[in-house]
């Protein structure tokens, strides 16, 4: 069907858009939908490669994940009070006190003679 | 449409390859002009191939396999116009080479690929429709997904680019025309 509006196009130039629009495409259609159905073909296979290494990536995080979730928690050696652990023995003319728990506070006497021998001595 | 035509489209709609292969075929060389008219002869297979991947993709969107010619019609147009926007391949009137040989324009080598060049891309869609298609401003405004009254601005903006376009040749021995430039 012609439009009206077309009546005064060129028609010289209609018909040599004609002609040209006649000519034949490079690849037949035959040639056309296969190579159609190729790409088609090869973008599911992509998209269903890309899906599974989607979801083996979701399976492997869900496991790192579970692991590091239901771990036993790691258990702190408990801090011994000094009392049990080994103390040095006070020694002679040494008396031991304890400060608290764990401070031990050694004291030794000493006879004031043995002072003023050893500056004596000196 | 017909049944067996029908009959494809459901089957597609599906997920079957074979028969989107066949409704291909069926459709390509009217595809093909259509692009060619758009982008010229180069790339004109390539986008239609492009074209119908994307109306593979989105098949099963398709409500009326009725509509299914001027819907694939329509997303070929819009891989035309998107691949001319990339490209600007647009020659504008006034950059336009001049003709190589005015002497030689006769009807025979009218350039038509260059000529069409020079319209906006829209208005060499319209003007395929209704010169090469014949079809009606409806039809067209249904298959580019425009009104009538754009269908008709659209080629009205055509025809006077082409009547500037094309003049007749210089009296140089009989009948022709020149594609006018700079």
């Amino acid at each position: 069907m012609k439009s009206p509006e077309d009546d005064g196009l060129n028609d010289r130039f209609v018909q040599a858009w004609k002609r040209w629009a006649a000519l034949p495409p490079r690849q037949s259609p035959a040639e056309a939908a296969a190579g159609v159905a190729l790409r088609i073909r090869q973008r599911r296979g992509r998209r269903r490669s890309s899906w599974m290494l989607a979801a083996a990536a979701a399976i492997l995080l869900a496991a790192v994940g579970t692991t590091i979730l239901w771990r036993p928690a790691r258990t702190v050696p408990h801090a011994l009070p000094v009392t049990e652990q080994e103390t040095m023995a006070p020694g002679k003319g040494e008396v031991l006190l304890w400060i608290d728990e764990q401070t031990p506070l050694y004291m030794t006497f000493q006879a004031p003679e043995e002072d003023q021998g050893q500056g004596g001595r000196q | 449409m017909s049944d067996d035509d029908r009959a494809l489209i459901l089957r597609a709609q599906g997920g079957d390859v074979e028969a989107f292969s066949k409704l291909v075929e069926s459709r390509w060389v009217r595809l093909v002009r259509f692009s060619r008219s758009i982008v010229g002869s180069s790339d004109a297979e390539d986008l239609v191939q492009n074209g119908l991947v994307k109306a593979w993709e989105k098949l099963a969107g398709l409500r009326d396999p009725g509509a299914f010619s001027n819907w694939v019609l329509r997303i070929v147009s819009r891989e035309c116009f998107s691949h001319i926007r990339r490209h600007r391949r647009l020659i504008s009137i006034e950059s336009a080479p001049p003709p190589s040989d005015p002497a030689n324009a006769g009807i025979e080598s009218v350039d038509v690929e260059q000529v069409l060049s020079r319209l906006p891309a829209r208005q060499r869609a319209v003007m395929h429709l209704t010169v090469i298609e014949g079809m009606t401003d409806s039809e067209i405004g249904g298959a580019l997904h425009i009104t009538p009254a754009s269908v008709r601005s659209h080629r009205r903006r055509a025809r006077e680019t082409l009547d500037h376009l094309l003049k007749p040749a210089a009296p140089r021995g009989g009948e022709g025309y020149e594609i006018a430039g700079r």
